[in-house]
């Protein structure tokens, strides 16, 4: 009996030394990735990386509900990498003194890498190569029929059209839609918010006739929509990079490295494209991203 | 008038709750079917509205066969008292009473005034309590209610369901004194559902008793008390029942008579002399209609030595009375309790009889004890 | 205290909208119940009447399993048969409003004391008579908190139909979270919070009022 309780104190604070030095900053990287196919696939591509180069062990956590969620898990060490979008540094996370509204790339970017920084201690890297950026598409036989190419051909159909979107768009102040009416000087016919998801499925049933499609989302090649240009230039960039704890990247320089290496080598086309194998082919997330490295030859 | 031919209930499982029954419920009458629980006497009276459908036989209200009559005319035209009271606790007293009324739409100043009249004749002021809820009066209150509600669309047949044996004993003595009261005003004919063989003797005109789906005896209290058909029927009644009733001299044997009663107008000499001569000390007062108007006693007459005085000028009202057929012993026990020497002996019609007092029940005592007492009394 | 004045700005500038998104919540909430005490009051009654224990058990059966559904799972549900927007998230939140209400009525109905019932049968009140002059009033406290509990519910639970397109207080809650505005967030929550409450409120009121105790 005795002799129990005693093994079982050892265990208990063998236990606890482990744990607190799991807290500290063990070999366990945790990355973060939102509810939508692309960070998912960048999350499985470090993980692929980082376990095939270093003895770090990497966890992923899935289907956090938005970017916010994401920063303040990374503020609190909950997660040390995410794979984020330069247009977010217009999120409200900074003041109005502090950050200046542009839909120039290179400027946005540069924002949020310095104001990430400064304010929250995470390395924003260089873009991945690919935006991930609100568009609007349409139907393309509509587009065809009525020659529409540009968002500012919409102008006399607008209130004819029903539009979808993602309940966030409606309300976000620079570059949502009372922005962007106000942009182009056309309001939609009764514009509603939903999952992004249903936004496709309000098209497929003939519901939503405009929805505010994300340009690397494969339902757009799926459903035969058309994206039209932004020749107003209202719609912010969202270059993706991946966002790094700056104490992680001290600590592990490889892992640095690895992150470093994935700078600008997937563009657009070739995200939607894997996007597409997942979303719409319904092949697993860690599959097609460990395809992708191998056809790179950046995975053995 | 009621009237039961061959009447057979039987239910789908075969079992059958009523034999045969052939009885008749006289109209004006209180008619109390009476037995243990199961004879069949509720289901006979359900029979009345239609609530139970016997399977064979004849029910023959006013000659008519009520299988012919629709089961809502038929109910809204015979008043209900239930068991348990049965007021609509949503709705206040003056429409509980006016429910029926209202299913036979009345119009609204016929319902108010009956409504006003019913609750005068029970004792319940109008404006006090026609807009309480059944939850704000006593049992007894409630009750006297559910009485009312039956009689409101004034049916000529009203059914009561062991209409007070929820009440304490009490309001139940109360009640069943007013339902005496009212019935000589009413002349409902009334059949009256109780297991209380006490209550059935107070109240009741007829008497059916009931066993086993069948009638076991029929007639008046006293015709059963005196000549019970069999041991059931005894047994029923009860032994010390029984015996109270066979061996009990009643008081209107004991009682004054003629030499007792004094009427309103007769000038105070003329009562004293009649005093007098018959060695009394109390008379009563009665009126050419036979009603009990008050009492004279020797008290009143010291009191107002006037020879100019009528007795109505000095009588007293009259507080307690006993009926015909009560025991003496219970007289004796109501004097005792109300300290009163004379009880004026009242018929079933509410007319005086005469009068008894406690010189002429102590001979009446006296009698019991010099008699030869039963064996196994 | 600078964020007080800063929400009260936002207040003066969005209010509208904030109308807007409240109006289509309340009425949103408001018709699923409206329809399910269309459907489910009847329903009930007939059910509380029914001898037959098979219609019985079969629609308390169906009604439970509705009431299980997690409700972003019968959302999703209703999308392949109704399309997205108000159609699915009212038919959803419908289904949800059923079973309270109709338990309630049931209860309602079958809690009138048997003696009650006997006593107005034997008075020569047809069935329904009975029903309407009898029977609901008396079931009415079992009816009336049944809506009052499924009206507060459905109010909260039609925040989630903004997943689906059909609007609603949830826009704003979903809005603000996914661009990191707590002014939206507190907004969309309070005013769930002040229309559950209100209605709590109003129907407690008629509960009051009406009922006979």
């Amino acid at each position: 009996m005795k002799k129990k309780l005693i093994l079982g104190s050892i265990l208990s604070a063998a236990m606890l030394v482990t744990s607190a030095c799991g807290g500290g900053g063990s070999d366990e990287i945790t990355i973060g990735a939102q509810t939508y196919t692309d960070p998912k696939i960048i999350a499985h591509m470090v993980e692929a990386l980082v376990e095939e180069q270093t003895d770090h062990e990497v966890k992923i956590i899935k289907d956090i509900s938005a970017s916010p969620q994401i920063i303040s898990a990374m503020e609190q060490g909950e997660i040390q990498i995410a794979t984020l979008y330069s247009g977010e540094v217009y999120n409200n996370h900074f003041g109005k003194d502090e950050v200046e509204f542009t839909t120039d790339p290179q400027k946005t970017l540069e924002q949020a890498q310095k104001l990430f920084n400064e304010k929250y201690d995470f390395t924003w890297f260089d873009s991945l190569g690919f935006q991930n950026k609100y568009t609007i598409a349409i139907k393309r036989d509509f587009a065809e029929k009525n020659n529409i190419t540009k968002m500012s051909d919409l102008a006399p159909f607008a209130d004819q059209l029903r539009l979808g979107t993602d309940s966030t768009w409606l309300e976000r102040p620079n570059d949502g839609y009372r922005a962007f009416s106000k942009h182009y000087g056309f309001e939609f016919k009764d514009p509603k918010g939903m999952e992004v998801q249903l936004m496709y499925t309000g098209v497929e049933n003939n519901e939503l006739d405009v929805v505010t499609a994300y340009s690397v989302d494969p339902q757009i090649i799926q459903l035969d929509l058309k994206m039209l240009e932004d020749d107003k230039a209202f719609f912010p960039p969202f270059s993706a990079s991946l966002v790094a704890r700056n104490d992680m990247l001290e600590e592990y320089p490889d892992v640095k490295k690895i992150i470093e290496s994935l700078t600008d080598t997937i563009d657009e086309e070739t995200m939607t494209k894997l996007i597409y194998e997942v979303d719409i082919n319904k092949r697993d997330e860690k599959e097609v991203a460990l395809e992708y490295l191998k056809e790179q030859g950046l995975l053995k | 008038m009621i009237r039961l031919e061959g009447v057979q209930k039987v239910y789908e499982d075969g079992f059958k709750a009523l034999k045969n029954i052939n009885i008749e419920f006289k109209r004006g009458e209180i008619s109390v079917l009476i037995g243990p629980s199961g004879c069949g006497k509720t289901t006979t009276m359900k029979l009345l509205n239609r609530l139970i459908e016997h399977t064979e036989g004849k029910v023959l209200i006013d000659g008519k066969d009520i299988s012919t009559i629709d089961p809502i005319d038929l109910r809204r035209s015979i008043g209900y008292v239930i068991q348990h009271i049965g007021l609509f606790p949503h709705m206040s007293i003056k429409e509980n009473v006016a429910a029926v009324p209202k299913l036979l739409k009345w119009d609204t100043e016929r319902i108010e005034k009956r409504v006003t009249e019913l609750l005068n004749m029970v004792g319940l002021d109008p404006d006090t309590y026609k807009d309480r809820r059944p939850s704000e009066l006593s049992g007894g209150q409630q009750q006297r209610v559910g009485v009312i509600r039956a009689l409101a669309a004034e049916p000529s047949i009203i059914l009561m369901d062991e209409p007070f044996s929820a009440l304490d004993p009490i309001s139940r003595e109360q009640l069943q004194d007013e339902l005496v009261r009212l019935q000589k005003e009413i002349q409902k004919t009334i059949i009256f559902v109780t297991h209380d063989m006490d209550e059935a003797i107070k109240i009741a005109d007829q008497i059916i008793l009931m066993k086993d789906g069948e009638v076991v005896q029929q007639g008046t209290p006293v015709q059963i008390l005196q000549n019970p058909a069999n041991e059931f029927v005894e047994e029923f009644i009860g032994k010390e029942r029984l015996q109270k009733y066979r061996s009990m001299p009643t008081v209107e044997e004991f009682m004054e008579k003629r030499s007792a009663i004094v009427s309103p107008d007769m000038p105070l000499p003329k009562a004293m002399k009649q005093m007098e001569e018959h060695h009394l000390d109390t008379m009563i007062v009665v009126d050419g209609y036979r009603q009990v108007k008050g009492q004279l006693s020797i008290f009143q007459m010291f009191n107002n030595n006037d020879a100019n005085k009528l007795v109505v000028d000095v009588m007293k009202p009259v507080k307690y009375r006993v009926q015909t057929g009560t025991p003496l012993e219970d007289a004796l026990t109501l004097m005792s309790q109300h300290d009163v020497h004379a009880l004026p002996v009242i018929d079933k019609k509410l007319g005086c009889l005469g009068l008894i007092t406690k010189n002429r029940m102590i001979e009446g005592m006296a009698r019991i004890y010099s008699m030869p007492r039963k064996e196994g009394a | 205290m600078e964020w007080i004045t800063d929400y009260f700005q936002f207040l003066a500038e969005r209010y509208p909208d904030i109308l807007k998104y409240t109006v289509e919540h309340l009425l949103m909430s408001i018709g699923s119940v409206v329809l399910g005490i269309v459907i489910a009051i009847p329903l009930g009654i007939y059910l509380s009447k029914t001898e037959k224990k098979l219609v019985n058990s079969f629609a308390f059966t169906i009604v439970n399993v509705f009431q299980t559904i997690p409700t972003i799972a019968l959302l999703a549900i209703m999308i392949p048969f109704l399309g997205i927007g108000l159609k699915p998230a009212m038919t959803a939140l419908f289904l949800y409003s059923l079973l309270p209400l109709l338990r309630n009525t049931y209860t309602g109905i079958k809690s009138v004391d048997p003696k009650i019932i006997e006593a107005a049968r034997g008075m020569g009140y047809n069935s329904l008579q009975q029903l309407f002059r009898v029977e609901l009033p008396l079931a009415f406290p079992y009816i009336i908190s049944g809506i009052r509990v499924t009206t507060v519910y459905i109010i909260s639970w039609t925040t989630l139909a903004a997943v689906i397109g059909a609007g609603g207080l949830g826009g704003l809650i979903l809005s603000g979270l996914g661009f990191n505005s707590k002014p939206l967030i507190f907004t969309g929550t309070i005013m769930a919070i002040v229309i559950a409450v209100l209605a709590d409120h109003l129907i407690g009121r008629v509960e009051k009022r009406l009922s006979y105790k």
